[in-house]
């Protein structure tokens, strides 16, 4: 897993490029975000990979009676990590008002400082980098990484060495259709997708062949153009919710990691949102997520308003009345841990059973899918021997 | 009876070969296989225990309780699956009713080798 990865002063040297390419995409009238005089800013930076399932939280919270704004950086899983750590987020902001048109403005002209960061892995994952003391991870929900093809395409499915002959050797691959480095579209070596799938399928993150971008919905456009000539060459990797909200426009290939004889959804089939075989360990490309905050000496998030929004993702702290946080999280794609059935060490580490403290299958199954087979209740009485505990809802084994 | 882990793993990768042969697919031939039921609409079941084995499922060769068994298909073939996984070799076989869809690496792919390591990015 070493052998990947590159050194810090490499990231470093990358951020450059990617602030300006990031600048050139934002709009050309951003103002200074601290001269909006936004109401309860939450800054944070990071990847990509949250983005649309903040946007829908932000959405929330900028309704309520007393507004929250969370604003997000989003260069780059490491990057924006890298930027936290330094206090010196100099790339352009998200922010969403309570109709959930989403906004952009500028950082402090010296560099932005944070409250938080997310990404997709841990800190050790990012080249170069740690988990300094005085900065908490806190494990968030389940993200998956999933692997596109145009919507039009004729493929169904890939394997993990059809991942490593078709991104290592790009035209060269005889991995047919996927032959064509304009239609093989990749990210930079500093990114959460770009790691942890270069780790799933022991190819060299730095020997990726392909097209670069800089952010999952860039992926699914450079997809999405790329088929324009040739859709079964088109090739890409992206978050889940990502995948999720473009199924109109791309599709996801199921996946056969080495070892298996035949590809999986992370869905128990392409049209279903049920994230079964993530949630049972049968699909690999899923890891959980991770908050960053600064925290004192007790451990505690020296900001109260982070250790709110990261106890409302993780369920840990009640969300404010009319914001159902969890439900959120289950809409944009990705899975809360009380939902999973298993668990891997590290980020892409083996998996094993896990049984959570207080489970929410029934419940993600009903918001995910819009049905369960689960019985609905309200007390325990309601239950029966198999499922006796009431939760969230639903009559759950325990 | 499988005795151990190392056990079960051998036989998990004795299993997957054999099921390797049996879904000779045609490339991408959008063979739906359907395992083992269960897994669907049942909350949160501690991992192991969702689903029954499939209807044509058969005993494999007298593996422990719970452990493998051959699972019934949509298509008329048998694939080993294990119900009730323990290790991370058995989470990649384990019993499932989703559709799963074959990738054949040696007719698709020219550069791979069954058994061998793949070749060096240049």
């Amino acid at each position: 897993m070493k052998s990947f990865r590159v050194r810090r002063e490499s990231i470093l040297a990358l951020i450059p490029g990617v602030a300006a390419l990031t600048l050139v995409a934002s709009p050309a009238l951003a103002v200074p975000c601290s001269e909006l005089n936004l109401p309860n800013p939450i800054y944070g930076a990071g990847g990509s990979a949250i983005t649309a399932t903040l946007g829908r939280v932000a959405t929330e919270l900028a309704g309520l009676p007393e507004p929250i704004t969370v604003l997000f950086a989003d260069p780059g899983a490491c990057i924006g990590y890298q930027a936290f750590l330094d206090s010196n987020v100099t790339t352009t902001f998200k922010y969403w008002d309570a109709a959930g048109t989403q906004l952009s403005c500028d950082p402090e002209v010296t560099g932005q400082q944070v409250d938080f960061a997310h990404m997709g892995n841990t800190a050790d994952f990012c080249p170069g980098l740690t988990l300094p003391e005085g900065v908490k991870d806190y494990v968030g929900p389940i993200q998956t990484l999933n692997i596109i093809t145009s919507v039009n395409s004729s493929e169904s499915s890939i394997s993990s060495e059809a991942l490593y002959f078709a991104f290592g050797f790009g035209a060269e691959s005889q991995a047919a259709p996927w032959t064509t480095e304009a239609g093989l579209v990749k990210r930079n070596s500093t990114s959460f997708v770009h790691l942890f799938l270069a780790d799933s399928i022991k190819l060299s993150a730095e020997k990726f062949k392909g097209t670069q971008v800089a952010a999952n919905q860039e992926s699914v456009n450079a997809v999405v153009a790329a088929a324009a000539t040739d859709p079964d060459s088109t090739l890409g990797y992206v978050s889940g919710s990502a995948a999720d909200n473009n199924r109109g426009t791309v599709k996801t290939l199921a996946y056969q990691h080495t070892g298996q004889t035949c590809g999986y959804y992370p869905d128990s089939n392409e049209s279903t949102l049920d994230k079964i075989n993530v949630r049972q360990g049968l699909y690999q490309l899923w890891t959980p997520g991770h908050f960053f905050a600064r925290v004192d000496d007790a451990g505690a998030a020296v900001n109260a308003q982070v250790a709110s929004l990261i106890g409302w993702f993780d369920g840990s702290v009640a969300p404010p009345e009319g914001v159902d946080v969890t439900s959120i999280i289950i809409a944009s794609g990705d899975i809360p841990s009380c939902a999973m059935q298993v668990t891997r060490e590290g980020v892409t580490g083996p998996i094993s059973s896990f049984a959570p403290e207080q489970p929410c299958g029934c419940r993600f199954e009903f918001a995910a899918t819009g049905a369960t087979e689960c019985t609905a209740c309200t007390e325990d009485a309601q239950c029966g021997a198999t499922s006796p505990k009431c939760r969230f809802g639903y009559c759950e084994a325990y | 009876m499988i005795t151990n882990k190392s056990d079960r793993s051998a036989l998990s990768l004795l299993l997957i070969l054999a099921s390797s042969a049996l879904f000779a697919c045609g490339g991408d031939d959008p063979t739906i296989l359907n395992a083992a039921p269960g897994s669907g609409g049942t909350g949160n079941q501690p991992s192991g225990s969702a689903g029954t084995n499939a209807s044509a499922g058969t005993d494999a060769g007298g593996t422990s309780a719970g452990g493998t068994g051959t699972g019934g298909t949509g298509g008329g073939s048998a694939a080993a699956c294990v119900e009730e996984p323990s290790t991370p070799e058995d989470f990649l076989v384990r019993c499932t009713d989703s559709a799963c869809r074959p990738f054949d690496n040696a007719a698709r792919l020219t550069l791979y080798r069954a058994g061998e390591p793949l070749p060096e990015v240049p």
